[in-house]
């Protein structure tokens, strides 16, 4: 069973399609990545998972359930996500934040159970923002938001968990920091991913995105190509294995030359 | 820093001309209070029980009198100066001022007026109200609504009877109108002669206008009471009437409303050949005499107007155009202007 | 760095404290007043409700003055506090702006004029009587609150100025037609009903007329509280709301609807009162922080017994006369917006 399973997927605005015919499968406890130029609709895609928008057309299956037979309550109890998120004018402190992802579990009127609190504090643990659980959301840095505002997503006790390009305005280092912490989770991640040779180093499978279409899926190793990284990112590279590291590595020559 | 500064000074400076203010009207609340408990007493002295009770009808309500008021507040200087010439002040436990004062009334009952007690200066809250502990109070229609000083019910409620000026809530106002409200504070004090007295002094001088009025009654008559940017002025009511016993007509007869705004432009087209000013002897906020004049006469969409070109202005004191004993004090005065009118032409 | 820790027990006893504070003040603010009573003269009223036997009461006018006029007004007083506090509390919540409250943002001015249109046009008009301004209010409630959430809700949610602007413009479209309004009503009495009707104030309050708003701010209370966790998650943006289980598009069409039941009902018995909405929630939220379950319960305790002092003030400084309370918040809220607004410039 996959733990994601997108079929048809459509979505069309003003005439262009944004989203042209996706059909993904996520494989349970794998690291998938989804990668594409900007524009290539990867957030657009992401958003209609996890129903911030309306697919124009196609179906989505959570664990082989239909999300739009899910209320937002269900999805949010099976499916956490980790996006970028709006400034807010509210100074809610950083427990206040993580606890907001169980509310999924509360009817009204429900006080946070101990069980509740016990999660946070697990959860505050594994990003390590634990010794800060009562500052102000607002004063932390960036990079101390994102982890948690990772913790709130593992709070809701999930499986899943979508990236929505997250760490696109950070800097390297916890852009680093922030893969290597997901891929200790043994949960399913699928998260968009900008930098690619994160993207070659942390993903067990890739989605390659281009104009609404998906161009190419498998492996880093099958869908990295010198062939791939001309035609999508107009750029011609060199890649090869890492002696010391057997890792994917990706670099980068020149602009390739326009070929029609 | 320095904004938070000016923002509490600033809140101080208006806390402390709000406190100035109440410090002053604190004194006359004392001198309210020690006079209450010597009119309970006389309160309870005279009964004054009806043989026929009397049945009154007034603005929203019915009243039927059993027993003759005691304990009477009025609510303008029109409304007290009727009942002192019916000779009934010393049953009026108090008065509001209203817009007026005691200097607009008849010089005879200046005297008698500027001895009764002043509840508040302008219109009071219930409370006030309350706090005299009136079995009748008289004012105009507006005084029995919620924006004046309650509404009937809180009235009956409280056991109080009321009576309006059926000038000010009637349909088409006229001087009868306060025949008609002598007439009733007539029957309610049991002052039937006096009041019938009193409404034969004013017939007459009301008979005396309709005799001696002059040719061709089309004089047009505009009463500005005031504005810059648009004129106010009397509409259909008792003005309207007044204009028309002295020998005129209210250029602005035809609109329903009492008391409305009208353009210069319009002003202009219709030419008035007299203009009434209504003076607020106090000239505060509503311009002094010598303003509304130069007013007028600046006003360049006003140049060929009549009554400007020829300096035709008629002043009244604004006591003088509502419902009260000083009507015809107005129409005096219209009614000569009109006269020397009619000569020059 | 700052932090905000008050466990709930605290945020208990705190509202204990506010609840015994506003019984307290219930008595003591029935000695202000505009007519100028002793204290001992209010004491009388209070023995004689009491036991009427052992403390007969001579000056009847005092019981009315005392027990008819001032404490229901004072009740009321509370109620609208309450109300308006809460509905602002909600408002910040639902656009994600500190600065949202029923007056700011035209929910008030639009109740006003539908009111005014009830009550020059329909006044009298007998197969249209249960166009009272009341109902007319709480219409002209969801209109107004309706334009605002539409307008504010187009692409990712309005910035902040825009949303403040959009309740200017409303508030000042408002006014506008309550001018008309005004001039085109057919008698005087009408023009100074409406006039006097927007200046807002409790002095209509009767024991009759105040169960209606009562029972309104204290069921609203008890729902709006039931969504305190929504109201966070509304707080961090739609689409977080939505990822972590909210149905926004449910919530907000039930919250907007609420909403304007209290504040139409709240400008229906009391008139325009702006800032409440304003200053309580931010004043609420220094102390006790952002959570919705801490400060709203809070907001709306402490509404209720601001309003009951304003209302004394107003009473009473200008005495014999009063003051319209309108003015009197808007003295306090006005300064207190601008600050905002320069620090919100975002």
């Amino acid at each position: 069973m996959e733990a994601l399973r997108v079929e048809g997927l459509n979505y069309i605005i003003n005439d262009l399609k944004i989203c042209n015919d996706i059909n993904i499968k996520v494989e349970k406890d794998s690291f998938t990545g989804i990668i594409g130029p900007n524009g290539s609709g990867k957030s657009t895609l992401l958003k209609q998972i996890y129903r911030v928008l309306k697919p124009t057309s196609g179906s989505i299956y959570l664990d082989g359930k239909d999300i739009f037979t899910m209320s937002n309550k269900e999805t949010a109890k099976n499916m956490g996500v980790l996006a970028q998120e709006n400034q807010t004018d509210f100074q809610f402190t950083v427990e206040e934040i993580v606890l907001m992802g169980r509310a999924a579990y509360h009817n009204m009127f429900q006080r946070e159970t101990s069980e509740d609190l016990e999660i946070l504090y697990e959860s505050l643990d594994k990003v390590g923002m634990l010794h800060k659980h009562n500052q102000i959301f607002t004063t932390l840095s960036g990079g101390e938001k994102q982890r948690v505002l990772l913790a709130r997503a593992l709070a809701q006790k999930t499986h899943f968990l979508i990236l929505d390009e997250p760490t696109n305005h950070l800097d390297i280092g916890y852009q680093f920091q922030m893969m290597e912490l997901l891929s200790e989770f043994s949960m399913t991640i699928f998260s968009a991913i900008h930098d690619l040779n994160l993207a070659a180093k942390f993903c067990d499978w890739l989605i390659l995105l281009n104009k609404g279409k998906i161009v190419s899926q498998g492996t880093p190793e099958e869908v990295l190509t010198e062939d791939m990284m001309r035609k999508v990112f107009n750029v011609d590279t060199i890649i090869d294995k890492d002696e010391r590291t057997s890792q994917l590595q990706i670099t980068f020559i020149g602009t390739a030359v326009d070929r029609y | 820093m320095k904004k938070r500064w000016i923002f509490m000074i600033i809140s101080v400076l208006i806390l402390s001309m709000l406190t100035g203010c109440k410090l002053n009207s604190e004194k006359n609340a004392k001198e309210t209070q020690v006079d209450k408990q010597s009119e309970q007493v006389e309160a309870k002295a005279d009964d004054g029980n009806l043989d026929n009770p009397v049945e009154i009808e007034t603005y929203k309500s019915t009243f039927t009198y059993d027993k003759i008021p005691q304990r009477v507040v009025s609510l303008n200087y029109e409304a007290t100066q009727l009942l002192v010439a019916l000779g009934l002040e010393d049953k009026i436990v108090g008065v509001a001022t209203a817009e007026g004062e005691v200097g607009d009334c008849l010089e005879e009952y200046q005297e008698t007026l500027s001895k009764l007690k002043i509840i508040t200066e302008g219109t009071p809250t219930l409370e006030v109200l309350l706090k005299s502990n009136p079995d009748f109070v008289f004012g105009t229609c507006w005084s029995f609504m919620e924006c004046g000083v309650a509404e009937p019910k809180d009235f009956i409620e409280n056991n109080i009877k009321y009576y309006a000026m059926l000038g000010t809530y009637s349909e088409n106002a006229s001087v009868s109108d306060t025949y008609h409200d002598i007439e009733c504070l007539g029957k309610i004090f049991k002052v039937e002669d006096r009041a019938e007295e009193l409404i034969e002094k004013l017939k007459k001088r009301e008979d005396n206008y309709r005799v001696d009025k002059p040719e061709g009654s089309a004089i047009k008559v505009f009463a500005y009471d005031s504005g810059d940017k648009e004129a106010y002025t009397a509409g259909r009511g008792l003005e309207t009437d007044i204009i028309e016993i002295a020998g005129g007509k209210n250029i602005f007869g035809d609109i329903e409303k009492s008391f409305a705004p009208v353009s210069w432009e319009q002003i202009a087209l219709r030419n008035p050949d007299i203009i009434i000013i209504h003076d607020y002897n106090t000239g505060d906020t509503n311009g002094s005499l010598e303003d509304k004049i130069n007013e007028l006469k600046s006003n360049p969409a006003l140049q060929e107007v009549e009554a400007i070109k020829n300096d035709r202005f008629v002043v009244v004191k604004l006591v003088e155009v509502f419902p009260g004993l000083q009507m015809f004090d107005a129409v005096d005065k219209i009614h000569e202007a009109i006269i020397e009118y009619s000569k020059s032409k | 760095m700052a932090s905000n820790k008050l466990s709930m027990k605290n945020i208990i006893i705190i509202c204990l404290i506010i609840i015994l504070l506003t019984i307290i003040s219930i008595p003591v603010s029935a000695f202000w007043g505009s007519a100028d009573l002793t204290f001992s003269q209010v004491v009388k009223v209070f023995k004689f409700k009491l036991n009427p036997v052992k403390y007969p009461l001579e000056e009847k006018c005092l019981l009315s003055i005392v027990w008819e006029l001032r404490l229901p007004r004072i009740l009321l007083a509370i109620a609208v506090g309450s109300g308006l506090a809460m509905c602002g509390a909600t408002m910040q919540a639902l656009t994600r702006n500190v600065m949202a409250e029923p007056y700011t943002l035209g929910v008030a001015s639009g109740a006003s004029v539908m009111a005014a249109l009830s009550i020059v046009f329909l006044g009298d008009n007998v197969t249209l009587y249960f166009f009272t301004p009341s109902v007319a209010a709480f219409i002209g409630a969801i209109l107004a609150m309706f334009l605002v959430y539409s307008i504010s809700s187009s692409e990712n949610g309005a910035s902040n100025i825009k949303l403040i602007l959009t309740g200017i413009a409303i508030s000042m479209i408002c006014s506008a037609l309550t001018q008309l309004i005004i001039s085109l009503a057919p008698k005087e009495s009408k023009v100074r009903s409406v006039v006097f009707w927007t200046m807002g104030g409790f002095g209509g309050a009767r024991w009759g007329n105040i169960l209606f708003p009562i029972l309104v701010a204290t069921i609203g209370g008890i729902i709006l509280y039931s969504h305190s966790e929504t109201l966070n998650l509304l707080a961090m943006g739609n689409d977080t709301a939505i990822m972590l289980g909210v149905s926004v598009e449910k919530i907000q069409k039930r919250l907007i609807v609420i909403i304007s039941l209290i504040t139409g009902t709240m400008v229906a018995a009391a008139g325009c009162i702006g800032f409440i909405g304003l200053i309580i929630p931010h004043i609420v939220r220094h102390f006790v922080g952002a959570d919705h379950r801490k400060m709203l319960p809070i907001t709306m305790l402490l509404g209720g017994l601001f309003m009951i002092w304003t209302d004394a003030i107003a009473r009473w400084i200008l005495s014999p006369r009063e003051l319209a309370i309108g003015v009197l918040t808007a003295l306090m809220g006005g300064p207190f917006f601008l600050t905002l607004l320069r620090k919100n410039r975002g």
